[in-house]
């Protein structure tokens, strides 16, 4: 699979190791649903390192997770965002709703204490 | 420098990654800095992508052309299919619009093509097929 999981504290890390594009998010969003569905997951933060590439797929995933974590009133972060990834972010708005963080230490200490909405 | 390369593919998803390297690759020889070579493939990405889900409806055997030509001030991009066709072309280009919500689209597509490029028009006709051209100027480095 193109996306390695890790859980830090109550706060789900996803990885995706491929473009963000039509074909991958395609094959990316059940594994990321069923992995956010787990109880002792309260929050998402994606680390977008190992992303080259995303267009208004990546984003269409990326606001549908922020929406799944929503329902359990999580929040959603992003750590490791390209110059270039994040020029087609930014279109889309979705720094409003997601921050992004320095780094993975200082995202999981936010959002695991952050709360719920 | 006036030049221009053309491929024909199957609307396969597979083929979004592949069409974008070859618009990457095609334009290198103009300088292009990291975010204009982005850009294109961007621009590519999300034509290539609405030919397959909407023009082609996920039938992977309609057939998509990208015709790309080069001067010294930048690209001409061109994307064609012979699918269904845009009913509203109007509607389609607002921001945020969808017509496959249920999909999880972003509806952001042609919002980021008119972002990322100089010029950008669109022919459609139900039940023929679409045509983007779209041209992009380069800085160079």
């Amino acid at each position: 699979m193109n996306v390695n999981f890790d859980l830090q504290k109550n706060v789900l890390i996803i990885q995706p190791v491929c473009d963000l594009d039509h074909h991958h998010v395609e094959q990316l969003r059940e594994v990321i649903d069923y992995n956010i569905g787990k109880k002792e997951v309260h929050h998402i933060l994606f680390d977008l390192s190992e992303v080259s590439f995303a267009d208004s797929s990546g984003i269409g995933l990326i606001l549908g997770r922020y929406k799944k974590i929503g329902e359990k009133k999580g929040q959603a972060g992003f750590i490791n965002v390209l110059e270039s990834v994040k020029a087609v972010l930014k279109i889309s708005g979705v720094f409003l709703l997601a921050k992004e963080y320095k780094n993975q230490k200082a995202a999981v200490e936010a959002l695991s204490k952050g709360g719920r909405k | 420098m006036n030049d221009f390369m053309e491929v024909s593919f199957n609307a396969n998803s597979e083929n979004e990654a592949f069409i974008r390297a070859v618009a990457a690759s095609f334009i290198l020889r103009l300088n292009p800095t990291i975010q204009d070579v982005y850009e294109v493939k961007t621009i590519v990405s999300e034509a290539v992508t609405n030919a397959i889900i909407h023009g082609y409806e996920d039938k992977p055997d309609g057939i998509i052309k990208v015709r790309m030509q080069i001067d010294e001030r930048g690209v001409h991009i061109e994307i064609w299919d012979d699918g269904c066709g845009i009913e509203d072309i109007e509607q389609a280009l607002e921001p945020m619009y969808t017509s496959k919500a249920e999909q999880e689209r972003s509806g952001l597509g042609f919002s980021i093509m008119e972002e990322f490029s100089d010029k950008m028009r669109v022919k459609s006709k139900v039940g023929e097929g679409t045509r983007i051209y779209v041209t992009k100027y380069l800085q160079g480095e």
